[in-house]
């Protein structure tokens, strides 16, 4: 069974998740490898999502968090 | 309802055994508990909060269960609980987020695919613009979003911390990127990092 543009481009946001099952995912990633328009828009997709992650995950951990947090629980 | 008496069951728990747990998940609360209250500040002291709450509930905590996804449901129902009065406003259109926006207002504008056309457009975006861009979303695409972004959690893991179905996660989920790409290029229009959209 192949994959059409459509019914990978239905799999995307799952596909990028990888919340598909092993044989979806490789359903898609065989189309994603024969098919430039289709792979160059995962590849976009794929890149703004690291983007926002990345942007989102860039807080510096505070050194005295786990002491701090405990401190707060009081000293029962 | 936090019963008081002179037996409170969170007056016995193991402290030690509750700290274990929590330790390894406090940097990644840290980033969400941030992200959720706007600044730094305001997510210690959420974390603060739900720790010192998760504590006291720590006896519901069922061993062996996902401590992460418990301490997590806390710690966004602690923030909502604050921020109840706080009108919940959206600007981004639903009705009609296209699919793949960026990715078409790039070729819109012409960006040469094989550059890097996702930094032309989001190379400036730091954490406070994705923030503003996230504001501008439904509350509950916010922070299935948020969650998702900053935990990384899959989507099995966000429906129990959020308490909602995994079909709900996932359509959430889909609908906020789509929505957020839309808020996304919004600002970078604002801001001017992109060329605006003539009128038609
Ligand atoms: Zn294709």
């Amino acid at each position: 069974m192949n994959l059409n543009c459509e019914e990978t481009y239905k799999r995307m946001q799952d596909y990028l998740d990888r919340e598909l099952s092993p044989r979806e995912m490789a359903l898609v990633k065989d189309h994603l490898d024969s098919c430039g328009i289709c792979s160059e828009e995962f590849e976009f997709e794929l890149r703004v999502l690291r983007k926002i992650g990345r942007t989102l995950s860039d807080t510096e951990i505070p050194s005295d968090l786990v002491e701090r947090v405990f401190a707060s629980l009081g000293s029962s | 309802m936090m019963a008081d008496g002179p037996n409170v069951p969170w007056a016995v728990v193991d402290r030690s055994d509750f700290e274990d747990q929590l330790r390894p998940v406090l940097p990644l609360a840290f980033r969400f508990a941030v992200r959720l209250a706007g600044d730094r500040e305001a997510g210690m002291d959420l974390v603060q909060d739900a720790s010192l709450l998760a504590f006291r509930s720590f006896h519901q905590f069922v061993p062996g269960t996902n401590f992460k996804a418990w301490f997590l449901r806390i710690l966004m129902h602690r923030f909502y609980r604050t921020r109840q009065s706080e009108e919940r406003r959206s600007t981004v259109a639903l009705a009609d987020a296209p699919e793949s926006y960026l990715y078409l207002q790039a070729k819109r504008i012409g960006l040469p695919m094989k550059s890097d056309p996702v930094e032309v457009i989001l190379g400036k975006a730091d954490a406070q613009m994705v923030s503003d861009a996230l504001v501008r979303l439904p509350a509950e695409y916010r922070e299935t979003a948020t969650l998702h972004f900053v935990t990384e959690m899959s989507y099995a893991e966000c429906a129990e911390t959020l308490e909602v179905p995994v079909g709900t996660i996932r359509s959430r989920l889909h609908r906020a990127r789509r929505l957020l790409q839309v808020s996304l290029w919004e600002i970078a229009e604002e801001r001017g990092y992109v060329p605006a959209q003539e009128s038609v």
